[in-house]
């Protein structure tokens, strides 16, 4: 009988003619400036995903198998690392991120109306994205901020005491290109 | 002599004499004393996550995992205190309700005697009747059917990650994972594919340690429970490496092989030798058959014997061709009846190549497995010995340098960190269908990069392949006295033919004998000769091409012994009871000599036994 399929841990991932999701200038960084940190190439996998999330936005299956290639990790486990973490995005994501916080302060002062607004204003489901790929609705644990409750966070921005309608006014108030979404409260040059 | 270092510990009262690095687990078994465990293994890396083991050790302040807690002086543990058997139910009750255990419908299901599910038998054990946080029995867990000889069902799941170990520290293929975590825990294939579009190769080893019914064999499922079948210790004769099986039989029937854990294949088999072995085969030939007006018709054992006596005496040379799958014994027996009886030297094997030439301190598998160097000259285990495969991947995973020298690409060339390139000096050789034959030349840049590698290494092993030329036995033979050899044969039981004089080559005669036992033709025909005989387990296009057809045993019928790679002689033992009307290749001999007119220098197997290991 056939050898029925290979271990594909060494072998090259199939690039379907598309440039690497993986550039050579992310695996340069990894190995000048990580591999001398760690006793082993596969401890330079959180780094990696972290690039890769960095530049891309998410992770697509594919930079997961580029990195396995690269640091000599099986696809299994690198998926095993890569979902392990809430954080690591493996679906695509949007431009903007909203997090509502479901918490029990915020809970009490009605973060379900918030939510249920945004669902329906932006007609996207918790853990999806727009069509447009414009928002991302999740919902997370405690922002630290139940005296403000309700509470939610746009990218890194944190928005206070929600209703309903100031949903309203913060979605319709964003600008279109999401780089020009900065807290207000932060000073940045 | 210098007294073994002891750790004396104290287990439900009982003073044990541990040995240090052991865990509480391992101590307490080596005593007889048995704590329940699901995620621990004994030939898996211990990772303590089921929380099952918690025991009770004086001085901590809470339970600690008996599998991976090191014993120390003094400790004295309770493994079945009110308080360890409290955690312990809860435990039980967690895994029960995270998933689907719908019992009555799983193969492993049993009484609290009969079951075979590690999970159940602690229910039992522990009494647990009912559980407080309820089942999942709502949930839709995903069946995954793909793989082709076992099943994964997930709802019967505990996420003991026994097969993720197995795959990775065992087999060594890292096919399995585990995605998400928490609740969403599921075991997966490379980037979440299906098992069955995976890397999986098949070898069964995750399916072999599985302590529930997660995994599912398609044959032997519901088929009989442990304490209705039979295990029995044997030997694959899948291939040269003759891996230690334990064969699972009831009512004369082969169910599943699984791995022997004490053998050098350390519990591990491949695909051929764990689920071939067991799918459906060709009609098996029960009696003789003789060619009457141009059809195979069943016959008599002396009818048929006598007819193909009187073909062979009348034929001026007979020739003989037999299977190197074929026990020493059998093979034995057919060429003293070649030499003895039909005075004839044309005698071979029926396929393989001739095997290579022993060459200084021969290698155990476990050399391989334990091995920093690793050099594959010719050949391709990955395909031919595939656990030899395994072995050399999993010392890959424990740094070892792998040199890989062919004249082809192999399925090994992307773990080598050299590779070298063979020179192949072929010509056509006559062998019995004309194959081409191969023979390899190292260049002497190669002969020296080689000899560096192995001389920097502690423990290196040299497989090699057939064909070399003997100026590259010449080389291999002049590598530091460290390096083990390890022959990469082809055909199970080539080694002991070799050592019986029997090898492929070109056979000349009009008439001829054909003994396959129970291989099969995989597009291999037979040459044309005016008279055929083939003694044969399965009818086959050989047996459709012959004049007359005996029956043959299959290889779980046998008795004898084989050679290994490693040259050792292995026991092969009779699993199962051959049907009345087949009888061993050794005794078919000796009827057919006695109708020529003579008589074989032995009448029973032991005599050949002797003679021949
Ligand atoms: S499939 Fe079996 S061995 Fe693997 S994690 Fe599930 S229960 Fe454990
Ligand atoms: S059958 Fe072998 S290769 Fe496939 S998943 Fe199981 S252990 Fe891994
Ligand atoms: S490697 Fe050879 S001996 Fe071992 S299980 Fe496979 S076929 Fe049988
Ligand atoms: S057996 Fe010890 S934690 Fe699972």
């Amino acid at each position: 009988m056939a050898w029925p399929a290979e271990d594909r841990r060494a072998t090259a991932v199939p690039k379907d003619g598309e440039p690497p999701l993986l550039t050579d200038e992310m695996k340069k960084e990894l190995t000048e400036k990580y591999f001398p940190r760690y006793p082993t190439r596969r401890a330079v996998l959180l780094p990696a995903l972290h690039m890769l999330q960095h530049h891309h936005g998410w992770i697509p299956m594919r930079a997961l198998a580029e990195v396995g290639e690269f640091l000599g990790i099986s696809p299994a486990e690198v998926l095993d690392t890569a979902s392990f973490y809430e954080e690591y995005w493996l679906k695509p994501k949007g431009k903007y991120l909203i997090q509502v916080c479901r918490s029990l302060a915020c809970e009490i002062y009605g973060s379900k109306r918030v939510t249920e607004q945004i669902k329906k204003k932006l007609n996207v489901e918790c853990g999806e994205t727009t069509r447009d790929g414009k928002f991302t609705l999740v919902e997370l644990e405690c922002l630290g901020s139940c005296g403000t409750a309700p509470a939610m966070l746009i990218n890194d921005v944190l928005f206070e005491d929600l209703t309903p309608q100031k949903i309203n006014q913060v979605l319709d108030g964003l600008p279109e290109d999401a780089h020009k979404f900065r807290d207000p409260t932060v000073d940045w040059q | 002599m210098v007294a073994a270092p002891v750790v004396n510990i104290t287990v439900n009262g009982k003073a044990i004499s541990a040995r240090p690095g052991q865990t509480v687990l391992q101590a307490a078994a080596d005593a007889g004393i048995e704590i329940p465990a699901l995620c621990n293994h004994p030939h898996l890396r211990p990772e303590g996550s089921c929380r099952v083991c918690l025991v009770e050790i004086e001085k901590q302040r809470t339970l600690q995992p008996a599998c991976t807690f090191p014993v120390a002086d003094g400790m004295v543990v309770q493994t079945e205190s009110a308080k360890a058997v409290e955690s312990r139910k809860m435990v039980l009750q967690m895994i029960f309700s995270e998933r689907s255990h719908y019992c009555m419908y799983c193969q492993m299901s049993g009484t609290a005697q009969s079951t075979d599910c590690e999970l159940q038998k602690l229910g039992y054990r522990y009494g647990l009747n009912h559980w407080s946080y309820g089942p999942n029995y709502a949930k839709n867990w995903p069946i995954d059917a793909t793989r082709t000889h076992f099943v994964m069902d997930h709802a019967r799941c505990i996420l003991c990650r026994r097969c993720v170990r197995a795959c990775q520290q065992i087999a060594a293929n890292h096919t399995l994972g585990v995605q998400q975590r928490g609740f969403k825990t599921m075991i997966c294939a490379d980037d979440n594919v299906q098992f069955g579009e995976s890397s999986c190769v098949s070898c069964g080893t995750c399916l072999q340690v599985c302590p529930t019914g997660a995994l599912a064999d398609r044959r032997s499922a519901y088929r009989g429970h442990e304490s209705e079948v039979t295990r029995t210790k044997a030997v694959c004769l899948g291939c040269s490496v003759g891996c230690g099986i334990e064969a699972i039989t009831r009512d004369n029937q082969l169910l599943r092989v699984e791995g022997d854990w004490k053998a050098g294949n350390e519990g591990m088999l491949c695909s051929v030798g764990r689920f071939d072995v067991v799918e459906p085969k060709p009609v098996r030939i029960m009696w003789p058959m003789v060619r009457t007006d141009g059809r195979l018709v069943e016959t008599s054992w002396d009818k048929a014997l006598t007819f193909a006596a009187g073909k062979f005496r009348q034929a001026h040379r007979v020739a003989g061709l037999a299977s190197p799958r074929l026990p020493n014994e059998a093979l034995a027996a057919f060429a003293c009846f070649f030499h003895e009886v039909l005075m004839s030297n044309e005698v071979g094997l029926l396929y393989g190549e001739d095997p290579p030439l022993e060459l200084g301190q021969p290698a155990v598998l476990h050399d391989v497995a334990a091995s920093d160097c690793i050099v594959i000259i010719a050949g391709n285990p990955m395909k031919q010995q595939k656990v030899v495969g395994h072995l050399i991947k999993r010392a890959y995973d424990n740094d070892a340098r792998i040199i890989v020298v062919n004249d082809r690409p192999t399925e090994l060339d992307s773990y080598a960190h050299l590779r070298l390139q063979l020179q192949d000096v072929s010509y056509h050789g006559e062998s019995p269908f004309e194959q081409l034959k191969n023979t390899y030349h190292l260049r002497g840049t190669g002969v020296s990069q080689l000899k560096a590698a192995v001389e920097a290494a502690q423990r290196p092993v040299v497989l090699y392949g057939g064909g070399l030329t003997t100026t590259v036995y010449a080389a291999l033979r002049a590598l530091p006295a460290k390096v083990h050899f390890l022959p990469l044969i082809n055909g199970t039981n080539a080694a002991g033919a070799a050592r019986l004089g029997l090898r492929p080559r070109p056979v000349h005669g009009e008439a001829l004998y054909v003994m396959v036992g129970d291989d099969l033709p995989d597009g291999m025909v037979l040459p044309h000769r005016q008279f055929t005989l083939v003694q044969s387990a399965y009818r086959s296009a050989w047996t459709e091409s012959a004049d007359v057809v005996l029956p043959a045993m299959i290889w779980a019928e046998m008795k004898g012994h084989m050679i290994n790679i490693e040259g050792r002689s292995l026991p092969v033992a009779p699993l199962l009871v051959a049907p009345k009307s087949v009888h061993a290749c050794w005794e078919t001999l000796l009827q057919l000599s006695m109708r020529i007119g003579y008589s074989l220098s032995f009448d029973e197997i032991s005599d050949i036994s002797k003679a021949v290991v």
